[in-house]
């Protein structure tokens, strides 16, 4: 039981979570600049899935009393809000219930990113996003300094735990459906399948991947790396291997592959949320040294020091 | 004072019950707020100490409720079957209240958005395939100008484009969807001056992929023949 305490109730370092809101942040706002054109046409009664739509819907609710594409300004407006880290637990819940609404309005143009924006925001609505470098702690800063001890302002892990087992869930889930789904990630001929796609590649020399030597290397690079995430991530020496091999291996995807950059982008930007604040606040102290909680934690409570026995400490990661 | 702290505690406790969470009280004139708090924190720091108390186990079981659902909307195939046998071997009113826990958490499930079944890059296609959507009108079939099927730039292909590939897969799997894509284009594509359009044509055109060991023995993916079926072609409602 002091164990469960230990890894969900802790506080949590704001600076990982801070970096995850920036990328986040910054994706939720380009997604939503890029579905400018085709707002209407996607989401209305009108448009090309209004036969696929449920009520589970603002959009549904309001129709002819807001129009659809207010709501297009608000979501603008909300993750501008939320990744400058302004009234970012408002902006965060608003971002939810427009993301909820538009993948309940048009079941038929959801990509993955839409799943991981919702189910992300979806946590994030219970913490605060905005204790570190955003709006808000500038502002509360201002107005009572917050000090090297202060981890008493952290917020509490467990949304934060939730959003990191739910996501390691994704790779335990996908990766044996998958295996189990096309020989191809068995036989190491997945990566040149997706390489030669006309849907799914922006890859110009396709030729590269003739013969399968690097299509193999590549596929079972993906497989260990998928494999292996949800177990080395949660111990200090593997932990940033780990999340290095996930990072290249999504950016790979987000460079080689067209129509899935903001869904593997989302991934990568998730990441975050697994660095220890300790690792990254070297690097902040240089750009900025307001606004920013300073760590009070030395030991870091996941599984490895549980085993060790370790006394419960502020999370810092 | 200890009894009026003793009541204050007891309406705290009552209230949180009642409500659910913490109720502001009107805290007695004769109750001064430092000398509650200094006993212990009652009137209005009552209800939250009864909040502090009940907190962590609220939170730990909406942690595995929420873990739970994710687990339970993605239970594997073999999994589904047991649990499915199962239920048959129950008596009607048991394996009743088994599915309807059961729907009780897909209904969760639905509502929070943790009902996604998570699959990445599961299944990959053996042959390169794209639609070509045509309208029929009285001056004969025109190509539509549609994202997929008309010269974009990089921007619009990069930025603009990026759900039209998984449209265009629900499409291919989909007929009442392309029934109703189809009428949708009717109602965008039938601008005045310009001759009615009578039908949507759905063009299917596929071509087989080659194997890598193939690939590098002919310096293509591709097979040469390229294939061509109409799937649909859906009359514009009047």
């Amino acid at each position: 039981m002091k164990y469960w305490k230990r890894f969900f109730f802790s506080p949590f370092d704001p600076l990982p979570l801070a970096m995850f809101r920036l990328s986040l942040g910054w994706l939720i706002l380009v997604c939503y600049l890029c579905l400018a054109p085709n707002w209407n046409a996607y989401y209305s009664d009108h448009g090309v899935g209004g036969a696929y739509s449920d009520t589970w819907s603002i959009f549904y609710y309001t129709e002819g009393i807001i129009p659809l594409s207010l709501f297009w300004w608000i979501g603008l407006a909300a993750s501008i809000g939320f990744t400058l880290g302004y009234q970012t637990r408002a902006c965060t819940i608003i971002l939810y219930i427009i993301e909820v609404s538009m993948i309940h309005s048009n079941r038929m143009i959801v990509n993955g990113e839409d799943f991981t924006f919702r189910m992300l925001l979806f946590y994030s609505c219970f913490t605060d996003l905005g204790k570190a470098l955003s709006l808000d702690a500038w502002v509360k800063a201002k107005k009572k300094p917050i000090t090297s001890s202060d981890s008493s302002a952290w917020p509490a892990a467990w949304p934060i735990r939730l959003m990191q087992i739910n996501f390691v869930l994704i790779y335990v889930i996908s990766l044996p459906n998958k295996m189990v789904d096309d020989v191809a990630w068995l036989n190491g001929d997945a990566i040149y399948l997706s390489i030669v796609s006309n849907m799914w590649s922006r890859w110009p020399w396709p030729g590269l991947f003739y013969g399968g030597v690097l299509s193999k290397i590549i596929t079972y690079t993906t497989v260990i790396g998928e494999g292996t995430f949800p177990i080395l991530v949660w111990f200090d020496k593997t932990k940033i291997y780990s999340i290095a091999l996930l990072a290249s291996l999504h950016l790979g995807i987000a460079i080689m592959l067209q129509n899935v950059t903001f869904f593997t982008l989302s991934m990568v930007a998730t990441l975050w949320i697994f660095i220890p604040g300790k690792m990254l606040r070297p690097w902040m102290d240089k750009v900025s040294s307001k606004g920013v909680a300073e760590p009070a934690a030395k030991e870091i409570p996941g599984p490895e020091n549980i085993q060790r026995g370790a006394k419960a400490k502020p999370v810092a990661h | 004072m200890q009894q009026i702290i003793q009541q204050i505690k007891c309406e705290g406790i009552k209230d949180s019950l009642i409500y659910g969470f913490p109720h502001q009280r009107t805290q007695p004139a004769t109750a001064k707020r430092n000398d509650l708090d200094k006993n212990g924190a009652f009137g209005s720091n009552a209800h939250p100490m009864f909040w502090a108390k009940i907190k962590p186990a609220v939170i730990s079981a909406f942690i595995v409720l929420n873990l739970g659902t994710v687990l339970f909307m993605n239970r594997p195939g073999p999994v589904v079957q047991v649990t499915d046998d199962f239920l048959d071997k129950l008596s009607p009113l048991a394996a009743y209240r088994f599915s309807y826990a059961g729907w009780l958490i897909a209904e969760y499930a639905h509502k929070s958005g943790l009902d996604n079944r998570w699959q990445m890059f599961g299944r990959q296609s053996r042959f390169n395939w794209w639609f070509l959507i045509k309208a029929k009108t009285d001056a004969g079939t025109i190509d539509l100008p549609l994202p997929l099927q008309s010269p974009r730039t990089f921007w619009q292909r990069t930025f603009f484009d990026y759900k039209e590939a998984k449209f265009h897969l629900n499409l291919y799997a989909n007929q009442p969807l392309r029934e109703a894509y189809a009428a949708y284009l009717c109602r965008q594509y039938s601008l005045p001056g310009h001759p009615p359009i009578r039908s949507i044509i759905f063009e299917l055109h596929y071509q087989n992929l080659l194997s890598p060991a193939d690939a590098a023995k002919y310096g293509r993916h591709t097979e040469l023949e390229s294939y061509t079926q109409v799937w649909d072609e859906f009359p514009s409602s009047p």
